[in-house]
C-alpha cells in the first residue's frame, strides 16, 4: 500500500483542525495534547458528520453535533447525551501515520515515508487526475496525492516562489484543457 | 448614535458589526428583513441607500453605503490607534477592500443562488470564487512563509481581513468546497479566535479553547 | 474506507406519498395570471405545476414531441399549458390537445405526459407519484384545526444540500440542541435529553417531552420553551405542538421537507401562533438563525443515512424513525397489504 503526503506538518497545529483527500477519503489531521498528528477518516461514526467541523480540545476532539468526544486514538471516551455513562466501544476511522521531512504522511495500512530533503513549499490543488499531472511535474521534487476522483494535491519542495510559478503553469493548463 | 440597517445572515452586515464591536461604539441595529421580505428595495429603505443594497449606517445625519466603504468611515472616524485602517499601508487595503467586493460578486452570489434562489449562473460564480480564493490562500501562505498571521504585514488583524473573511467562512453554503484553501482556513481560524469575535449563522460555530500556541 | 450500506436501498415507497412541491404564493407569483407554470423536482422527477380550470395540475415537465420542459411554457386563458418549443397544448389530464403545426391531424396516443395527483392544502401543493395504492394522506398539521391559533404563517420553502431524512432527523434530534443551538434553543448545561416513549399511531410518529422550565432565564424570549408535542406524518413531516412556558399558550411549529433528490431536500414551514400583533417577521426571524445553525453541520452529512453508523439509546427517536423508514421500504416492495399494515399498524408504548 502507498503512503500519501496528506499535510505540511508546520501547517498541523495545536489547537486547530486540517482538512485533507487522500483520494476518496476526506481526512481530519489534527496535533493533541502529546505532540502526535492523528490522520482520521472525516466522519463522525454517529451521524456522519464531518469530525473536521468540530473542535480539537488538544486531549481530545470534540463532534459538532452532538459533542462526542474522541481521544487521540480514535476512541469515543464521552457520549454527552449517555449523562456521562460509558458507551461500547465506538472508534474513529484511524490511519497510520509519520512525518518526515517536514511532510505528513498517511497510508490506509503501513507508513513507507520516501525521504526527499528540500524546504516543503506552498501546496497546489489542480483539477485534473493524478495519473495526468504526473506527466507533468517533476516527481523527484513533488510528491502527488489523488484528491477526490479526478483532483490532485501537489506538495512540492524546493524554492517556494519559482515552484509556486511552475505549478500554477501547469495547473492553468491542464485545468483548461 | 449610530444607526446600522442589518440583517443577521448577511455576510456584508457582519463586517460591519464586527467592526462596531471591536471599536466598541454604540449603535442601533435596525433589522431589515432581507429575504423573503425584500425590504431593502421597500422606498423606506431606498431613501437611505438607492441602491436597495445593505448594509448601510446613518451617523451624524449623514447615510453611509458599501461595507467596506462603512469600514473605511469607521476606522478613520473612531478608531484612535489606528490599527484598523493603518496609515502606511493605504493601497494595501484598498487593494484588499477591492478584493472582498469581487468575494460578493462570486462566492456571496453562490450563496444567494443555493440558500435564496437568485437566478444567476452559479457555476460561473463558483469559478471565479475558487479563482479568488487560490490567489488570497497563495497571498497567505507567503505572508505566513514570513511570519505574518494577516492579509497585512502587521502584527494584528485590519480592516482588509475584515472585508475579506464573511464570505470566505461562508463559502461552502455556495457550493464551495474550502478543503483545499489550508493557509485561508487557519487564517479563518485565527480570525475566530479574535476576542469579542461573534460567528453569524451559516459560519462553523467554533468554539475554541483560548490558548493559541 | 470500507462500502457503506444504505439503510433504504429501494426509495421508490416514497412515491406512495404525499409531497410537497410548492406553495401557492410561489405559483400566484410566477406569472401575471397566477396559474403558473412553475418547475420543480420530487425525487428526481421534474415536474410542471399549474392551475388549470382552477384546479392545481402536476406532471412530468417533459413535452412528448421534443423534450422541452413544459414549465417553461405557457398556461394559455383556453386552461391548457403550452409547449415553448413547438406549441403543443395539454390539457389537465396531461394529454396533448392541440398541435399547431398540424392543427388536424389526429393527435397520436404517445402524445401526452403523464399527470400525477395534486391538491393544495395549508397553502402548498401537494403531489403523490404514484397514487395506484391511494392508501396514504397529505400530513397532518394542526395550524387550522385549533381555534386559539389567531394568527397562520407560510413560510417560503428554502432549500438544503442535504436529504428528507437528514433534515427530518436534524428537527426531532434532541440531543444536539445543546451543541448546535447554545443560547438559541438550548441551554448548553442541558445536554442530557430525556429518553421518551415513542409510538406509532395512523401513519404518524408520535411522541411527547418536556425540556427544563429553568432554561427560560437563560434563552432569548422568542425561543419556543415549552412543553413539545410531536405528532409527525411519515415519512418527513413534523408537527410541533408547544405549549408555551411563558404564557401558557400554544404556538405551532410545522415542517414537510420534500424528497428533490439524493442530496437536495426543498422545506416546507407553517408557524402559528395566538399573538394579535406579532409581526409575522418576528418569529420567521428567529426560526431561520436556528436554520442556519444547523444548515452548514447537516450539509456535511452525506445524504443517505447508513446502517454503518452508530446509535444509541438516547438517539432512541432517530433509531425509531429509521426502523420504521426500513420496514416501510421493504413492505412496499412486497406490494399494497404489506405497505399498508406497516404504515398503519399502531404500537403504542406510552400509556
Ligand atoms: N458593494 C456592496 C454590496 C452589498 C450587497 O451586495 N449587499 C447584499 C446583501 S449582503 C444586497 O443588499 N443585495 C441586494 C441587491 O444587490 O439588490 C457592499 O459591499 O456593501
Ligand atoms: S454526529 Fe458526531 S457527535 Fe453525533
Amino acid at each position: 500500500m502507498t503512503s500519501y503526503v496528506v499535510a505540511l506538518e508546520k501547517d498541523v497545529r495545536d489547537y486547530s483542525i486540517v482538512r485533507s483527500m487522500m483520494g476518496d477519503k476526506p481526512l481530519v489531521i489534527w496535533r493533541g495534547a502529546s505532540g502526535a498528528i492523528n490522520v482520521w477518516l472525516d466522519r463522525c461514526p454517529h451521524r456522519s458528520v464531518r469530525l473536521s467541523a468540530g473542535r480539537n480540545m488538544g486531549g481530545y476532539l470534540e463532534g459538532v453535533y452532538h459533542g462526542w468526544q474522541f481521544d487521540e486514538s480514535g476512541k469515543v471516551t464521552l457520549v454527552p447525551a449517555l449523562q456521562g455513562r460509558p458507551s461500547h466501544d465506538i472508534s474513529a476511522t484511524v490511519y497510520s501515520t509519520a512525518v518526515a521531512d517536514g511532510f505528513v504522511w498517511a497510508s490506509v495500512e503501513e507508513c513507507l515515508p520516501t525521504g526527499s530533503g528540500g524546504e516543503p513549499c506552498y501546496p497546489v490543488h489542480i483539477a485534473a487526475p493524478v495519473d495526468q499531472v504526473r506527466l507533468h511535474v517533476d516527481s523527484s521534487v513533488d510528491h502527488l496525492t489523488p484528491w477526490g476522483v479526478d483532483g490532485t494535491m501537489v506538495y512540492p519542495t524546493g524554492d517556494p516562489a519559482q515552484r509556486r510559478a511552475e505549478l500554477s503553469a501547469i495547473r492553468r493548463r491542464l485545468e483548461e484543457s | 448614535m449610530i444607526q446600522f440597517h442589518d440583517y443577521p445572515l448577511s455576510g456584508n452586515c457582519f463586517k460591519v458589526r464586527f467592526l462596531l464591536e471591536q471599536l466598541g461604539l454604540e449603535y442601533q441595529s435596525i433589522l431589515v428583513d432581507f429575504y423573503p421580505g425584500y425590504e431593502h428595495k421597500s422606498p423606506r429603505f431606498l431613501n437611505i441607500n438607492p441602491l436597495g443594497q445593505l448594509p448601510a449606517i446613518m451617523d451624524k445625519g449623514q447615510a453611509v453605503r458599501d461595507a467596506q466603504a462603512i469600514l473605511v468611515y469607521l476606522a478613520a472616524a473612531y478608531d484612535k490607534s489606528g490599527k484598523w485602517f493603518p496609515r502606511d499601508h493605504q493601497g494595501e487595503v484598498y487593494q484588499w477592500l477591492a478584493f472582498a467586493d469581487q468575494l460578493t460578486g462570486s462566492i456571496s452570489a453562490a450563496r444567494l443562488h443555493d440558500a435564496m434562489f437568485y437566478r444567476l449562473d452559479v457555476s460561473k460564480a463558483r469559478t471565479e470564487g475558487i479563482k479568488l480564493l487560490r490567489i488570497i490562500d497563495e497571498h497567505l501562505w507567503f505572508a505566513e512563509k514570513d511570519g505574518h498571521d494577516w492579509l497585512l504585514p502587521l502584527p494584528h488583524p485590519t480592516i482588509a481581513d475584515v472585508a475579506c473573511l464573511p464570505y470566505i467562512a461562508l463559502a461552502e453554503e455556495g457550493g464551495i468546497d474550502l478543503a483545499p484553501f489550508f493557509s485561508v482556513s487557519r487564517w479563518m481560524e485565527r480570525f475566530m479566535r479574535l476576542e469579542k469575535f461573534k460567528p453569524m449563522p451559516g459560519m462553523m460555530p467554533l468554539q475554541m479553547p483560548k490558548e493559541t500556541p | 474506507m470500507n462500502a457503506l450500506t444504505p439503510l433504504t436501498a429501494d426509495q421508490s415507497y416514497l412515491r406512495h406519498f404525499w409531497h410537497p412541491v410548492a406553495t401557492v404564493n410561489e405559483l400566484e407569483a410566477a406569472d401575471p395570471a397566477g396559474n403558473g407554470p412553475i418547475g420543480r423536482t420530487l425525487l428526481d422527477e421534474p415536474l410542471v405545476i399549474a392551475k388549470l380550470n382552477g384546479k392545481y395540475v402536476a406532471m412530468r415537465d417533459r413535452c412528448a414531441h421534443r423534450y422541452a420542459k413544459l414549465s417553461v411554457g405557457k398556461v394559455l386563458e383556453n386552461n391548457r399549458i403550452q409547449c415553448p418549443y413547438h406549441g403543443w397544448e395539454y390539457g389537465a389530464t396531461g394529454r396533448c390537445e392541440l398541435m399547431p403545426a398540424c392543427p388536424s391531424d389526429a393527435i397520436p396516443k404517445k402524445a401526452f405526459t403523464p399527470a400525477y395527483a395534486c391538491e393544495e392544502r395549508y397553502g402548498i401543493i401537494w403531489v403523490r407519484l404514484d397514487s395506484s395504492w391511494d392508501c396514504t394522506n397529505i400530513p397532518y398539521c394542526e395550524a387550522w384545526e385549533n381555534p386559539e391559533f389567531k394568527r397562520q404563517i407560510i413560510a417560503e420553502p428554502y432549500n438544503w444540500n442535504s436529504s428528507a431524512e437528514r433534515r427530518w432527523e436534524n428537527f426531532t434530534d434532541f440531543s444536539h440542541f445543546a451543541y448546535v443551538h447554545p443560547g438559541t434553543l438550548y441551554d448548553p448545561a442541558y445536554s442530557e435529553p430525556a429518553i421518551v416513549p415513542v409510538d406509532r399511531v395512523g401513519g404518524e410518529l408520535r411522541f411527547f417531552m418536556e425540556p427544563g422550565r429553568d432554561m427560560l432565564d437563560t434563552l432569548p424570549d422568542d425561543s419556543p420553551l415549552g412543553s413539545w408535542n410531536y405528532r409527525n406524518s411519515m415519512p418527513f413531516s413534523v408537527n410541533l405542538s408547544i405549549r408555551l412556558y411563558k404564557n401558557d399558550k400554544p404556538f405551532l411549529l410545522w415542517t414537510t421537507s420534500s424528497p428533490v433528490s439524493e442530496n437536495s431536500c426543498r422545506n416546507f414551514m407553517i408557524i402559528a401562533h395566538t399573538e394579535d400583533d406579532l409581526p409575522d417577521s418576528q418569529p420567521l426571524n428567529f426560526q431561520k438563525l436556528v436554520l442556519a445553525e444547523d444548515q452548514p453541520v447537516i450539509e456535511t452529512q452525506p445524504g443517505p443515512i447508513y446502517l454503518d453508523e452508530v446509535s444509541l439509546p438516547t438517539d432512541k427517536i432517530s433509531n425509531q424513525y429509521r426502523k420504521w423508514l426500513r420496514e416501510l421500504s421493504t413492505a412496499a416492495a412486497k406490494g399494497e397489504e404489506a405497505f399498508k399494515a406497516a404504515l398503519f399498524t399502531d404500537v403504542t408504548e406510552s400509556k
